[in-house]
């Protein structure tokens, strides 16, 4: 019984642990990924159901992959048949537009620049190179003044290697501006300036600045297009995307800001603004990147109501694990071991009170009753058979037994030796010599014989004589000194 | 009541028992010794050999030697319960 008990506690205490920590996984900013949302349909990613949709979404903990497997082949074969305008698909906005709506998060506005053709997303300079195999799409727009104006809660997805014209950051700006300005920015790690290939200015702003503040990383990813080193300027640490990844993602990216506002990234030659930014670093030490606007209801809207959402894209999609039907499952199973533990324990608790309650009730007038029963016995023993014990009297012994034969031994040898203890006196001897003497007297007087002082010395030797006799036989009595 | 009664009678039966038979036992001999006639000479001997001082000494060593035996039967009971 004990062993089970401790082992039901066991099972509680880990499953309430495991159940709190499933919690807690699960509470990812919601927020955050229905902001993201909106970015993941647009930039053609479909999901299969609502819950897998959310899972992606709260599961976002600051990188998301995006794959285009056919972007590469597709923009080579525009360039290569001499076409100067690539367009968006249309059906990545319709769908971006549709989970808008349904979703209620906000108006649909796709601004200007944003949903044009790409020759007039990039400004009418816009060309296509290619350089060792790939394609480098630079311009110029005017997006300084818009950068300005961006309103508060806008996610920003600043492409990865957006492409500049001159030493100018268009990304850089966006990001400085977005930042500063309450607004959450999302960069991606390296900015490359293609026009002159050098990245050296720019290259760690976001990598070293942002990467660690920004509320995550939207990178995209292209088949066939390899990472390169951009050359000997910045002694071969900068790697740049491939320059379709960066035309594409750009454009992907830009659409899914449409939850709130549409952006157009473009670059800029700006070169003074990158000591803005270092200004603003050195001034502020950090950057603040404000949380993001909260949604609220948004999230229990449901996905259902959208049909024909994320459909689009380059055909090559990833659907995200959805880990919260697991995590769900999880948590389900172990509210009820630990719903069923917990009645267990209630019941028992429920028994343990009702035996303390009788204990606490019975056991004391039984308790009381038996010292009753135990005095009253007592008394009968003490005062009606036993009596006053106090009241017995030793009676005296009235003869003496010093002087009774053979108890008195031991006073007759001290009786002795106090008698043989006697004062000593020099002996005199006295005689009346007759006959031949004619009844002459004679008397010797022993003390004249010995000084006093001699016989004293004589009965010490014979005292210390006796005592070293004693001395001599004890360890035969006591059976030592063999 | 009863039983301290009984009790008081079995101390005072003793008491008489004991009374009785010690009273049966003769007078010690050495009671009525005295040192009258021999005092002198016990004075004359002490004064050539000195018995006072000696049996004293030696009743103090035969304390001493019963004190022995009596420990020493008092260890071995100790001994032999152990």
């Amino acid at each position: 019984m004990r062993k089970f008990l401790s082992l039901m506690l066991v099972v509680l205490i880990v499953s309430n642990s495991i159940l709190v920590y499933a919690q807690d996984y699960t509470l990812i900013d919601n927020n955050l990924g229905m902001k993201i949302a909106p970015i993941l349909i647009g930039a053609g990613l479909a999901f299969s159901s609502y819950e897998a949709l959310v899972s992606a979404t709260n599961n976002f903990i600051g990188f998301i992959s995006i794959h285009f497997p056919n972007v590469y082949n597709r923009v080579v074969d525009l360039v290569q048949n001499g076409l100067n305008q690539i367009t968006l698909d249309d059906e990545i906005f319709s769908a971006v537009e549709a989970f808008v709506q349904a979703m209620g998060i906000g108006q649909v506005d796709i601004v200007g620049t944003a949903h044009i053709p790409l020759t007039n997303v990039f400004g009418a300079e816009s060309i296509v190179q290619q350089i060792d195999n790939d394609y480098v799409v630079s311009g110029v727009s005017e997006y300084y003044d818009w950068v300005l104006n961006i309103p508060e809660g806008t996610i920003a997805i600043v492409a990865a290697s957006m492409q500049f014209s001159g030493t100018g950051s268009g990304s850089m700006e966006l990001t400085l501006r977005m930042s500063a300005s309450g607004n959450q920015a999302i960069a991606e790690k390296y900015i490359y300036d293609a026009a002159t290939l050098v990245a050296g200015q720019l290259y760690n702003v976001i990598s070293y600045w942002y990467l660690k503040k920004i509320g995550g990383i939207y990178y995209a990813s292209v088949d066939g297009v390899t990472w390169k080193n951009v050359g000997t300027s910045v002694k071969n640490r900068i790697y740049v995307l491939p320059k379709l990844k960066n035309l594409y993602f750009s454009l992907a990216l830009a659409v899914a800001t449409v939850a709130e506002v549409s952006i157009s990234i473009p670059a800029n030659d700006v070169s003074l603004e990158i000591d803005d930014a270092r200004k603003y670093r050195e001034d502020k030490e950090v950057f603040y990147i404000p949380p993001i606007a909260d949604i609220g209801e948004l999230v229990n809207v449901r996905y259902d109501h959208v049909e024909n959402v994320g459909q689009g894209g380059d055909g090559g999609v990833e659907v995200p694990i959805d880990y919260t039907g697991i995590l769900q499952g999880i948590s389900g199973i172990l509210q009820s071991i630990l719903s069923f533990l917990q009645n267990i324990f209630q019941n028992i608790v429920n028994l343990l009170q009702t035996i303390v309650n009788t204990m606490t009730q019975t056991i004391p007038n039984l308790v009381q009753s038996i010292m009753e029963g135990v005095e009253s016995i007592a008394n009968l023993l003490t005062e009606g058979l036993i009596g006053d014990i106090g009241s017995i009297t030793i009676p005296e012994i009235d003869v003496s037994l010093d002087s009774k034969f053979p108890f008195s031994l031991p006073w007759d040898v001290a009786r002795l030796v106090g008698i043989m203890n006697a004062e000593p006196k020099p002996p005199i001897f006295e005689a009346v010599l007759g006959g031949p003497f004619r009844n002459a007297s004679l008397r010797i007087d022993v003390s004249e014989i010995f000084e006093e002082g001699f016989m004293q010395k004589v009965r010490y030797l014979e005292l210390i004589a006796f005592c070293i006799g004693l001395a001599i036989i004890t360890p035969r009595l006591i059976g030592g000194a063999k | 009541m009863m039983l301290v009664k009984i009790l008081q009678g079995i101390l005072n039966f003793i008491a008489w028992v004991v009374n009785s038979v010690i009273s049966l036992l003769p007078q010690s001999p050495f009671l009525n010794v005295s040192s009258g006639v021999i005092d002198d000479w016990l004075g004359y001997v002490n004064y050539f050999v000195p018995v006072g001082q000696i049996m004293a000494v030696f009743t103090l060593w035969l304390s001493a030697i019963t004190m022995w035996y009596l420990y020493r039967w008092v260890f071995r009971f100790v001994k032999y319960i152990d």
